[in-house]
């Protein structure tokens, strides 16, 4: 029973409900609540860690919290393990440089854009920590509907169309996952995932195969894996930086954690082996992967592009997570961590160095580089991780991505981890040159650029925006060589992902 | 040990391939030596490429396995390749894709044999087998309609490098066929092959006024004799292949290293410019003349010999009898009309020894230079005279009687025939050929092309690469998208199709 763990759930929580009433005092006040909000999270996460450092090391880390002090299996019980520690870890740090660099960036209607972000973080805490079905069904629509109000948060045509494309698609992913909660209550009797996890093999063969699709279809949706990405890139180009960056950095790594949750804590990757449906799932999402790729070498939008090799990463993601081997979670893991930080990292700086332009077009990109030199290079690095350059956080893991999938014999794999690269050296390398372009322009043409472009940077806080970019650079730079000290963190959350007989014992018994 | 057995057992120093892989050695000596002061910068990298080569083309003529040869046929390619570089970076390009489409079909070939069962590169029986690989090589070798992008490389190459790829690396793929060509029938198809490519590259030789173009379009022109050779089957065939390959090997590796010191002395590559070549070089000039004679096909010269084997291997008769008297003749015509126009025509010999000693030669006279010639004739005039070879390896030549009379009685007919040939056409003084590239071919197709659409459109090797390359890559990925894309509809209709999928995924595996 550590109240920590609820904590972190309340803390954004209340965070987001007390803005309004700090707005009514002092509009000024609201940042100063913002920093101590999310200070205040990442000071009981470190607690909670160096708390419990010894159960750490000794590989027996597990907190619960009993709400109402109903244990389970009655009531809703909070769940801490070594994996949801290691997520909680980096989506609080990822939350915390984000909203920092909200802070200089969002200007109009802070406000609402505080409340909502606030609400994400309370809800992927809440889903990172849960040990409810029920639960985690709240806590995932919490995170589709307000994501997709801060989708459509600059108030345009394309960003309420791509809102509510995304409200669309999200919510029937939500609807999915009622439905086998629902289905696992009435055959079960119980919410509680250990209980659940526990008795799931006792279901008849047809109920196991249908709550298992719903809830694959569901978060292969909510991942945007190939036959679902549609809604992705278009939502990733309408939405402010920050909200890129929170909905590709954070969102979409949360919704890996739930796939890794239900399928190996709830339902039990055996159930899918039972079915064949490992290996379906494996190679849609290796053709998914493919797929983004692809994608990605045609856009001409730097946004949507970011977006489509998304989705060629989570592809990989998901398939050397599929893989259902050691190796294949420590490649898995470690790249989520790195695919975290390069990915809003780059979204980051693209808030930065298109504050001048009109669109996200190719052709608007010539000359930014020319422009913010620093913040390019910085962008240069984050791709460079991004394509698996050497020193960098991304070549590790890719590396290690491309042994798993070796050993496990999967060459189709290990050919699309290839294919990523070089692809994507391909697609940056042309934007990366069209930035460094100069931009000549003549009188007819720049009276143009005069009506048709904000040349008035819409930042706020300039230095602030910039710093945020330095400091995801320096992480993969500084983790990109010491990546050997996150292996402790990864072996552990992936001990604590094969053992499913200790999580329903501690659970239930302790 | 064991290692090294096993990688032994994959070659074999049987017949004459051992001879040929010598005289590899002591052309890619020739052209080293030749490249010591004609190649300038990064003269390191230069001769790493060349034992690249060296020891690539050993392996690909003695090894009897399929990947060795596959391997390092591809080493050859990519060691020559880079080799270009030393003229122009659109060369090396060029040349890659071009040795690359056809190593592919190699690839293909190899394959196929080797799935029919040939484990090894042996003598193989079966006639459509035998097309695919002629076919394999035809794109490395010239053969006829492949030999497209010869002239124009073998004619830009830097001279040294000229030498490599004309003297051997173009034989590479004759001495595979000398393997696996069975001896008793040969290849009619090959042999038609080699006739066309004999006259029509023949007639291209005779109309050129740029000195390594002729040279390079005599190379299409003789390899078309050793095509005849392996396709007319029989031992004596084979024996003047062999020999062919050797002599030709000499003849063109000296006259291309000849051809580099000329361009060099006179700042030019049409013969119609060079005067006073005897006297401002001499040395290089008796280098000339020797390999140009041996070339044409002159009694006593290794050429005659290799052309006589040929000859004789024929089914006798009056048509073979003509048609091998016109391609000797035109063999002699292109290499004839050279040695007139370089040193014949206009020249003032009167005072010959005095010019002599006067050493006018602009281009310094570098040792290596000499030597490499030097080996060239040496080995022109030694295969002239032992055509057994040093070591009796072909000991059947020994005693074979070349019927020097009858040559005789043929040179004084090509010289009387020439002689009144070269007086009714002005010695053939065409215009140099205006930029023989590549690209001007591409250029011509298109147009034909385009032609018939009434749309012009401007060639750019440049271009090419980044249209093929950017917009082919970018436009098959955007309508892998917009096929991917379909109406939004459709979109939402991918979930229960996904959904029913999942559930009757275990009845679907069940087909696989």
């Amino acid at each position: 029973m550590d109240i920590k763990i609820l904590l972190l759930i309340l803390v954004p929580l209340a965070l987001a409900f007390s803005i309004p009433l700090v707005d009514l005092i002092n509009a000024k006040l609201r940042r100063f609540f913002v920093l101590v909000g999310i200070l205040l999270e990442s000071y009981l996460l470190i607690k909670i860690i160096t708390e419990n450092y010894t159960s750490l090391i000794d590989g027996d880390f597990f907190l619960q919290y009993h709400l109402g002090g109903w244990h389970p299996p009655y009531g809703i019980n909070l769940v801490m393990d070594s994996l949801s520690l290691l997520f909680v870890s980096i989506v609080t740090l990822s939350l915390f440089l984000i909203v920092i660099y909200s802070i200089g960036y969002v200007g109009h209607h802070e406000g609402k854009y505080y409340v909502l972000y606030f609400l994400i973080a309370a809800a992927a805490q809440g889903v990172l920590l849960t040990g409810d079905m029920f639960n985690l069904y709240v806590f995932i629509e919490m995170l589709t509907i307000t994501s997709g109000a801060l989708i459509g948060f600059k108030r345009s045509h394309p960003a309420s169309e791509a809102a509510i494309k995304y409200l669309i698609y999200n919510i029937i992913a939500g609807l999915f996952i009622f439905m086998g909660v629902l289905l696992i209550y009435f055959n079960l009797g119980t919410l509680n995932m250990a209980e659940i996890s526990n008795n799931f093999s006792l279901l008849e063969d047809g109920v196991k195969l249908f709550i298992s699709s719903l809830f694959i279809t569901a978060v292969l949706i909510k991942m945007g894996i190939f036959p679902f990405l549609f809604w992705l890139p278009k939502s990733y180009d309408t939405a402010p930086s920050p909200v890129t960056a929170v909905l590709s950095g954070v969102l979409s790594k949360v919704y890996l954690y739930i796939f890794i949750r239900l399928v190996w804590t709830v339902i039990g990757i055996d159930t899918l082996t039972a079915y064949k449906l490992d290996i379906l799932i494996l190679d849609i999402a290796l053709f998914s992967s493919f797929l983004g790729h692809v994608f990605a070498l045609q856009s001409n939008n730097v946004k949507r592009l970011l977006g489509y090799s998304s989705i060629g990463h989570i592809g990989m993601i998901l398939a050397v997570i599929m893989l259902n081997t050691e190796a294949g979670f420590y490649g898995g893991i470690l790249h989520i961590i790195s695919h975290m930080f390069m990915k809003a990292g780059l979204f980051v700086a693209l808030g930065y160095l298109l504050q001048y332009t009109a669109t996200h077009h190719y052709d608007d990109f010539q000359g930014v580089g020319i422009r913010d030199t620093k913040v390019f290079v910085a962008f240069i690095i984050l791709t460079l991780s991004m394509i698996g350059m050497p020193p960098l956080l991304g070549f590790a893991s890719k590396w290690y991505i491309l042994m798993a999938f070796l050993e496990a014999r999967s060459y189709f794999g290990a050919f699309i981890v290839i294919f990523g690269s070089l692809t994507a050296v391909i697609y940056y390398l042309r934007y990366i040159a069209k930035g460094l372009e100069e931009v000549k322009l003549y009188k007819g043409e720049l009276r143009m650029e005069i009506f048709s472009r904000p040349l008035i940077s819409v930042l706020y806080r300039e230095k602030i925006v910039s710093f945020i970019t330095y400091s995801y650079t320096a992480i993969i730079i500084v983790f990109g060589i010491a990546f050997r000290l996150l292996d402790m963190p990864l072996n552990m959350a992936i001990k604590s992902i094969f053992d499913i007989e200790k999580y329903i014992h501690l659970v239930l018994g302790g | 040990m064991d290692l090294f057995q096993q990688l032994a057992a994959n070659f074999s120093l049987e017949g004459y391939f051992p001879l040929l892989a010598e005289v590899g050695v002591i052309l890619t000596l020739m052209t080293a030596l030749a490249a010591w002061k004609y190649i300038k910068n990064n003269k390191f990298w230069y001769y790493m490429l060349t034992l690249l080569y060296l020891v690539s083309t050993l392996i690909i003529i003695l090894t009897n396995d399929w990947f060795f040869f596959l391997f390092s046929w591809e080493l050859v390619t990519l060691a020559t390749t880079f080799m270009l570089a030393w003229s122009d970076w659109k060369l090396v390009r060029q040349y890659f894709v071009i040795q690359f489409s056809g190593s592919s079909i190699l690839l293909f070939a190899a394959l196929a044999a080797n799935g029919l069962g040939y484990t090894d590169i042996t003598v193989i029986e079966s006639l459509p087998l035998q097309f695919l690989l002629i076919m394999g090589i035809a794109m490395k070798s010239g053969l006829f309609l492949f030999h497209f992008w010869l002239p124009p490389i073998h004619s830009e190459a830097p001279s040294p490098v000229s030498a490599v790829l004309s003297g051997w690396v173009v034989k590479l793929g004759y001495i595979f066929l000398l393997k696996i060509i069975p001896m008793e029938s040969g290849n009619t198809f090959l042999f038609l092959l080699g006739m066309a490519m004999v006259a029509y590259a023949g007639w291209q030789a005779l109309v050129s006024a740029d000195f390594k173009i002729m040279l390079a379009y005599s190379t299409v022109s003789q390899l078309g004799f050793i095509a005849i050779a392996i396709g007319t089957g029989g031992e004596y065939a084979y024996l003047g292949a062999v020999l062919y390959i050797i002599a030709h090997g000499f003849a063109k590796t000296t006259l291309f290293i000849s051809t580099g010191i000329w361009q060099k002395e006179f700042d030019s590559r049409i013969i119609y410019d060079y005067k006073d070549a005897l006297v401002r070089r001499p040395f290089t000039s008796i280098a000339t003349i020797t390999a140009l004679l041996s070339l044409g096909g002159l009694v006593f010269t290794a050429g005659y010999k290799s052309k006589y084997l040929i000859k004789s291997a024929q089914n006798p008769g009056l048509l073979s009898t003509a048609v091998f008297f016109v391609f000797g003749l035109l063999s002699f015509l292109y290499a004839a009309r050279v040695i007139y126009w370089i040193f014949i025509n206009e020249q003032d010999y009167s005072d010959f020894f005095n010019d002599l000693k006067k050493r006018r030669n602009n281009y310094p006279i570098f040792s290596t230079d000499l030597l490499a010639l030097l080996i060239g004739v040496l080995g022109i005039i030694s295969v002239s005279i032992w055509p057994e070879m040093p070591g009796q390896i072909l000991e059947s030549l020994a005693v074979k009687d070349f019927h020097n009379l009858s040559g005789i009685r043929d040179t004084v007919l090509f010289i009387l025939l020439s002689a009144y040939i070269f007086n009714n056409n002005q010695f053939f003084k065409v215009a140099a050929r205006e930029n023989l590239s590549l690209e001007n071919y591409f250029q011509q197709t298109l147009s034909f092309i385009y032609g018939m659409s009434r749309k012009s459109i401007k060639l750019d090797t440049e271009k090419i690469f980044e249209t093929f390359f950017i917009e082919a890559i970018f436009a098959a990925s955007r309508s892998l998208r917009k096929f991917v894309y379909q109406d939004f509809t459709v979109q939402l209709l991918w979930i229960p199709i996904f959904l029913t999928l999942l559930l009757f995924w275990q009845q679907i595996y069940m087909y696989f």
